[in-house]
């Protein structure tokens, strides 16, 4: 642990990651936990460079690039069929 | 006693997904459902993996721009390894499950286990 400082910072953003999955616990409809999930991913992503910060691993920053692209995909799929567009 | 069960928290986890895993497969009726509990199994036997090469306050096993305490502290490869090998094994398998879905559901047009039990040419 070099720098403490960033690893508080990962542990507020976790707390906010934790009020977005309670969003996705009791979300009344599909599309509150669709937003909660989404939510979620970006926390997630800012708290993997905070951690890649803290540790002073600067290849941990790409494991956050990697899994910003991808929760992207893994929402916009899950929004299309919510439209209905598939088939 | 409160010390033994935060060193070993991630086998607990791994104990509570193989309960949940296994519930799902033995008491749920769709098959859609049947092979999310069969990839939560698959995600405890990793993380069991996992934990197995902890070794505690050591760094990645990777020695680009490795801080050098990380010299002979890292942890065990190992077991990376094999959860690579079992992450690529289990997506091949839940695609196949998923695809044989997809074809039960055409030819009997439900998904419940209980009905699609006889086998109908």
């Amino acid at each position: 642990m070099i720098a403490p400082e960033f690893f508080y910072a990962a542990v507020i953003v976790m707390i906010g990651a934790f009020m977005a999955l309670l969003r996705v616990f009791f979300g009344p409809s599909v599309p509150d936990r669709v937003v909660g999930v989404d939510t979620l991913n970006t926390l997630i992503v800012a708290g993997m460079v905070l951690l890649g910060a803290a540790y002073d691993r600067t290849i941990y920053i790409d494991i956050a690039i990697v899994y910003a692209l991808l929760s992207y995909v893994g929402t916009l799929a899950i929004a299309r069929y919510l439209q209905g567009g598939l088939e | 006693m409160n010390n033994v069960v935060l060193v070993n928290l991630p086998f607990v986890v791994v104990a509570l997904l193989l309960a949940v895993g296994f519930y799902t497969i033995g008491f749920k009726r769709n098959l859609i459902k049947v092979v999310i509990g069969i990839e939560i199994l698959e995600g405890a036997v990793n993380l069991f993996l996992i934990a197995l090469g902890y070794v505690k306050g050591a760094y990645a096993p990777i020695y680009t721009m490795a801080p050098p305490q990380a010299e002979n502290n890292m942890v065990l490869p190992t077991p990376q390894a094999l959860t690579l090998t079992s992450i690529v094994i289990g997506v091949a398998v839940s695609a196949l499950m998923l695809a044989f879905a997809v074809n039960i559901y055409r030819h009997y047009g439900t998904l419940d286990v209980t009905k699609v039990r006889r086998l109908r040419g």
